[in-house]
């Protein structure tokens, strides 16, 4: 039996071997693309880039930023008006001496002013190339596409491939902006029942011209965070690239965008929200704050109702969140003071969550909430579905939002601050006098 | 005299289990999407029962006989006529069928791996294992099928479950999708010639209890794979989306994504689909020598596979396109009435009437 088992194993591990090279296609004849890049060209073209992963840059360690290692640049960046993408990568073969290939594409960024055009045209049509992979992240860029992949200099890593990973990871964690694949953005786009949004991206024109006053920690001596898009965050960096917020659609056309404040709340809204770091206001302190690391554990609960008025929507969002620091000293993680808390974040997200939906409602038209999914309900056909029309229901739509927080651990610290009365130390023996 | 040939009906239903396993490869639950949209679910359930009536049909002609197959039943209530008829439209209908598959194997072959060979090549190849695995006869593809079954379903089901984080639930709804519209849409294509093929494996498995066993796991497995990959489609992408696939199982495989270092693992779908199409091909390229074999009492079939190779393959190149050899292949389903539905029905009410004149004869 064990043997029977280790062949089965072993016959296993050989299809790990497979995806070597199919098609006749060795893998030093490829160019393999780890980001491709849509703008408006000049007439009815597109300006089509391709950020080519260069595997001799990569393992030769070159600076991506100069790009002087032994083996050149680890990106190569080039750029061709065609009427399609596959007109482009046409184009491109007869120049190149390997074949461009989209099998390892990580990212497709569409400009702007593209986008504000349609991308259906475009990107739907692309799904039918069999290499084209919907797992792409997708990104929306302000400017010029060809400029932003070619001013991206990651310093930190050789492949752009794995940059785009891992900054879509890091979006998990800070909640500035969406992680969307080609899949999910397409869902939407030909959904009946929810609008698109895809990250905002963009090159940051003041990166390395600090404002006056220095670039500051962008809540510092506010209460709260401030709201950024992409290309505002005020740092020092060597990678003028940055993603924050979000872009939103109606139907396959750009109409507006969401700052990363709002994009926290907006994930919120449509249970995407992993978890970030909030900076409020004191309540018992002023000029004071806290820092908490707030996190949605389950989707938030949605229910649909039609009646003769129209649409009710209500949604139910719960959070938790740990103290992360507290710069007055008060002990909020006590169970009796803990509330304050759990009012303060609730509030304050239901302010803010309220404030995209008004956006979503009657600004931009837009259901990038994803509540028609739940409208669906509200029928029990298909042709009925059709006829409804959501989106047309979906601005005029009444919302009954609730959100409640809830502490869950108090940090490395317990009992913190210098009023050593035995009133405020909750947790401490002292307290059962 | 060719030997005896014997097997168990875990083997037969797995024969089965790959019959009908194969189509979902192909662009067939893409049609259930297309009916059901939001509940895809339900045609893939209206099918099986359908599919699983006409397995009820065919049993009950077999249980009047010991271990002959539904060419030599014809041949006893309607002459030698009847069973040489019944004989080549079985042996046409497994050939139109097998070269349909074929032709849509191969394109799927060229646009998922080998864009740039030729098509008869591909079908060329596929046609000549699968000869070859005909020709070594029914017990060896029974086993073979017995074999790799558990490994392929095990790796069906494992792609599957990593599509679970991409699972939206609210994609099932509106909840009765197309509503009563499905209905006739869905019985149209319900005929599947698994039912036809397990006649087949009457002589084989002993008798027609073991037939009814093999044919029912055969087709409630093959199907209970078909509706994980149709629900599975829709759950991850929305119904408006996965009913434009051409290949649904590719298509959502390849959306496999569990993080930087567990993505682009459809490679394995590329094996299992290659090693599932040769047999499927294997078993219908047999079936259509055997029945006719059966049908003109000759007492080799392997003389057969040759010419019937060279028709399978001619048919597959027939339609102009994929998409043209797909849509045939539907029509083909809604044809296959005619020997999965209407000729069963008719061997058993010939069945029925004249066990009945033999007892009012008798008494």
């Amino acid at each position: 039996m064990p043997v029977k088992i280790l062949a089965s194993l072993l016959a296993a591990l050989l299809l790990l071997t497979v995806p070597g090279c199919n098609g006749s296609r060795e893998m030093d004849q490829l160019a393999f693309v780890a980001a491709l890049g849509l703008d408006v060209g000049k007439g009815n073209a597109l300006e089509v880039s391709f950020a080519i992963s260069n595997p001799m840059g990569i393992a030769g360690g070159a600076s991506p930023t100069g790009g002087g290692g032994p083996g050149g640049k680890p990106v190569l960046l080039t750029a061709v008006a065609a009427p399609s993408v596959d007109a482009a990568i046409n184009l491109i073969n007869s120049s190149l001496t390997r074949r461009i290939t989209l099998e390892q594409m990580k990212a497709v960024f569409i400009s702007e002013r593209l986008a504000r055009k349609g991308v259906a045209p475009v990107l739907v049509a692309m799904r039918r190339y069999p290499e084209f992979r919907d797992t792409a992240f997708v990104f929306i860029n302000r400017g010029r596409t060809s400029d932003l992949l070619q001013k991206n200099k990651p310093f930190m890593e050789d492949s752009p491939a794995k940059q785009f990973e891992l900054v879509m990871n890091n979006g998990k964690l800070t909640g500035h902006f969406p992680n969307v694949q080609i899949k999910s953005f397409i869902n939407a786009l030909e959904s009946h029942g929810q609008s698109a949004i895809a990250p905002l991206a963009a090159i940051n024109p003041t990166v390395n011209k600090p404002q006056r006053g220095g670039t500051g920690s962008p809540g510092a001596g506010s209460a709260g965070e401030k709201p950024y898009l992409a290309g505002q965050v005020p740092r020092i960096d060597d990678n003028p690239f940055e993603i924050m917020g979000t872009a939103i659609f109606r139907g396959d056309q750009l109409v507006g965008f969401l700052d990363g404040e709002s994009t926290r709340m907006l994930l919120m809204l449509r249970g995407e929200f992993n978890q970030a770091i909030f900076t409020l206001p004191d309540p018992r302190v002023p000029g004071k704050e806290i820092v908490l690391r707030v996190s949605q554990r389950q989707k938030p609960s949605v229910t649909v109702e039609s009646s003769e008025q129209g649409f009710r929507v209500k949604e139910k969002i719960s959070l938790e969140y740990d103290l992360e620091s507290v710069q007055s000293g008060q002990t909020y993680e006590c169970p009796s003071q803990s509330g304050e808390i759990d009012s303060l974040v609730a509030n304050f997200v239901k302010q803010k969550a309220s404030g995209v939906i008004q956006l979503a409602q009657r600004r931009y038209r837009s259901d990038i909430l994803r509540w028609g999914l739940y409208a669906a309900h509200t029928v029990p056909t298909w042709d009925e579905w059709e006829k409804l029309d959501w989106l047309a229901h979906f601005p005029g739509a009444s919302v009954d939002l609730t959100v409640s927080a809830a502490m869950r651990r108090p940090g490395m610290l317990l009992n913190t601050g210098a009023d050593l009365e035995a009133k405020s130390k909750c947790l401490s023996w002292l307290s059962l006098k | 005299m060719p030997k005896v040939l014997r097997f168990g009906s875990v083997e037969a239903a797995a024969l089965l289990i790959y019959w009908n396993l194969a189509r979902t490869f192909l662009p067939f639950p893409k049609d259930f999407i297309d009916i059901g949209m939001s509940a895809a679910w339900l045609p893939v359930l209206l099918s099986t029962a359908t599919v699983l009536g006409f397995l009820g049909l065919t049993v009950l002609v077999l249980r009047h006989y010991r271990r002959e197959t539904m060419v030599e039943v014809a041949e006893d209530l309607f002459g030698p006529a009847g069973g040489v008829v019944t004989g080549v439209l079985l042996t046409g209908m497994f050939a139109v069928e097998t070269g349909l598959i074929l032709r849509q194997y191969s394109e799927a072959m060229l646009i998922t791996a080998l864009p740039r060979t030729t098509i008869s090549v591909v079908t060329g190849g596929f046609l000549l294992t699968a000869a070859w695995v005909a020709y070594l006869g029914l017990e060896p593809m029974a086993r073979t099928c017995r074999i790799t079954l558990p490994h392929f379903a095990g790796g069906i089901l494992l792609l599957m479950l990593a599509l679970i984080p991409m699972w939206n639930w609210q994609h099932l709804f509106p909840f009765w999708g197309r509503g009563l519209a499905m209905v006739p849409a869905t019985l149209g294509f319900s005929t599947n010639t698994s039912v036809l093929l397990a006649t087949l494996l009457l002589p084989v498995t002993g008798d027609w209890r073991q037939v009814a066993k093999a044919g029912l796991w055969g087709i409630v497995f093959g199907y209970l794979i078909l509706l994980i990959v149709v629900v599975s489609t829709v759950l991850v992408f929305t119904p408006e989306v996965a009913r434009q696939f051409s290949l649904p199982f590719f298509s959502v495989s390849k959306n496999i994504y569990v993080g930087r270092y567990l993505q682009h693992i459809e490679a394995i779908y590329i094996i299992i689909w290659g090693v599932v199409g040769v047999l499927r091909l294997a078993t219908g390229l047999y079936a259509a020598a055997e029945f006719f074999r059966r049908a003109f009492r000759l007492p080799y079939y392997q003389p057969l596979l040759w010419p019937l190779g060279v028709l399978i393959f001619i048919i597959s190149l027939i339609p102009a396109s994929f998409a043209a050899a797909y849509r045939l292949d539907e029509l083909l389903l809604r044809a296959d009435w005619l020997p999965v539905g209407v000729l069963p029905l008719v061997l058993l009410a010939a069945v029925l009437l004249k066990g009945r004149r033999a007892a009012s004869r008798a008494g």
